[in-house]
């Protein structure tokens, strides 16, 4: 079953072998896990360290999720509804693209409203109201800059990874000109 | 007689004790009777903090968060006088290696030339990642024991910490079944969604390592040392106190350090709840700043900003947002 999985990664799969696999995924988390685990290490061995990885994990259980559910339909026809192949490849495009950005902007924090932090929204209900700091008209203020030193020192060189590594690198240059 | 009235002191005095003890602790047991399988857990966690302490290993794992991942190799060594040794190499991206002797750290970059000295305080380092005490880490957690599962050629136990309250993350570990070591850790928002996790891709843990392998392959090259971190490091009381800190947290240390750029030098306070970990920024400002929280772009670090006197206070970890917002909204000035 897994070597079927990452077949069907690689869409070489037959139409059939290819639905039951799907099918699988639809019905066992575990067995998602590892579709997502197999992209993970494709990303890594493509040397993509790949964002969005969440937003993915969700699109592709909700995928599994509404196929899981559908009547079987044994005709050749029906394989053009689900291009599981190509959505990969969009997905690994999208990520491509997320990762310019993300490596630039690694401890730029994000505020509040956005779309990242949903979660916390709800908890904000009932406590002070918050400033809304539109970050992207002045990236570097004071207090970004401080806050951003702040989480260099927080994870400790770079709490073992590389791309955050590299945000701490950053600060010394800029530290050193400012200091003289 | 005189035995009686000996052994009769100490049993009144343990009661005493007990019942003061109940009476405190009530309220924190409000939650339902531990089960039964919890002391089994908790002899798990004992075990993973110990064997990330005192085993010799050496490995290669990966670290993913929403924004990335990144693999590193670690070696870890305790010698004969006690001293623990690790030895960090960052596989991704530019080259790097981090040596740690104890708590003292020291970061190779070839690309500088240069080796940064700090020591460890906040960060999380797999698979070192319990530093509180096992059994107090139950007054904050249900501890349960999962599946046993097989990575990177180990059978593992999961150990599931599910947060008695919204003040902290839930966090599943999985550990070597001979050994205890960690294999894997993950962190998970209040809606179950991963936000970081480390794992275990090759792992060897029978014994081959020597003193010459948790040393920087960079150590000859004679670089000059940039102590400027750790020497503006003084562990002080910096007089800034958090009037609410959430159940479970406590303080790990507190310094007043010195930041590239900054006239004033800035007071740190760290907190952990033995797994996780909430620094404290305080820095005078002229300009006064204002309110705000924020998320790191991995939504894995929550950040809380306030005015507090003619500070900027700046509170931040990899907790939810509503457990930086009481300690940032409880700074004060010790009277």
């Amino acid at each position: 079953m897994n070597e079927n999985i990452s077949t069907l990664m690689d869409g070489e799969l037959e139409r059939e072998e290819a639905m039951q696999v799907i099918r699988h995924l639809g019905q066992d988390a575990s067995r998602r896990a590892l579709w997502d685990e197999y992209h993970l290490i494709g990303d890594v061995l493509r040397g993509e360290s790949s964002g969005e990885i969440k937003r993915r994990q969700k699109s592709a259980d909700a995928i599994f999720a509404r196929l899981a559910n559908e009547p079987t339909v044994l005709v050749p026809a029906a394989m053009k509804t689900i291009p599981v192949a190509k959505k990969t490849r969009m997905a690994l495009a999208m990520a491509a693209s997320i990762v310019t950005v993300s490596a630039i902007a690694v401890v730029a924090l994000k505020q509040q409203s956005g779309i990242v932090a949903p979660v916390q929204m709800t908890l904000q209900n009932g406590t002070q109201p918050i400033m809304q700091v539109s970050q992207k008209a002045s990236p570097t203020t004071p207090a970004e800059v401080r806050v951003n030193d702040y989480l260099a020192i927080h994870r400790q060189f770079a709490n073992q990874t590389g791309f955050q590594a590299a945000s701490v690198q950053v600060d010394a240059p800029r530290a050193a000109s400012q200091g003289k | 007689m005189l035995m009686k009235q000996f052994f009769a002191k100490p049993q009144q005095i343990s009661t005493c004790l007990l019942v003061l003890i109940c009476s405190v602790a009530a309220p924190s047991f409000a939650q339902p009777a531990t089960p039964v399988g919890t002391k089994k857990a908790v002899d798990w966690l004992d075990r993973i903090a110990k064997s990330a302490r005192e085993l010799p290993y050496t490995g290669v794992f990966v670290h993913q968060t929403t924004e990335g991942t990144a693999t590193s190799r670690i070696t870890h060594l305790v010698d004969r006088q006690g001293n623990e040794h690790e030895k960090l190499e960052m596989l991704d991206g530019p080259l790097r290696e981090v040596v740690r002797r104890n708590e003292e750290m020291f970061c190779y970059q070839p690309d500088q030339k240069t080796v940064r000295v700090d020591r460890r305080a906040t960060g999380r380092f797999f698979p070192s990642l319990i530093s509180g005490n096992p059994a107090a880490i139950t007054e904050n957690y249900y501890v349960k024991l999962g599946t046993v599962e097989r990575i990177a050629g180990h059978d593992c136990q999961w150990v599931i910490l599910e947060p008695k309250d919204t003040m902290r993350y839930m966090q599943k570990l999985c550990a070597d079944l001979g050994t205890g070591l960690l294999l894997r850790a993950r962190l998970y928002n209040d809606r179950s969604q991963l936000l970081e996790q480390f794992m275990f891709t090759q792992l060897d843990v029978t014994g081959g390592v020597s003193s010459k392998n948790v040393r920087s392959r960079f150590e000859e090259k004679g670089w000059q040392h940039d102590h400027t971190i750790k020497n503006s490091l003084k562990p002080a009381d910096t007089g800034w106190h958090v009037g609410n800190l959430p159940a479970g947290f406590r303080k790990i240390t507190e310094m007043v350090r010195n930041l590239a750029g900054r006239k004033e030098p800035i007071s740190h306070l760290v907190y952990s709840d033995g797994l996780l970990h909430v620094s404290v920024f305080i820095e005078p400002v002229v300009t006064p700043v204002q309110s705000s929280n924020r998320m790191t772009d991995d939504s894995a670090i929550s950040t809380a900003i306030r005015p507090v006197l003619d500070h900027q206070v700046t509170v931040m970890g990899e907790v939810p947002m509503a457990a930086v917002q009481a300690i940032a909204d409880s700074v004060s000035r010790r009277k």
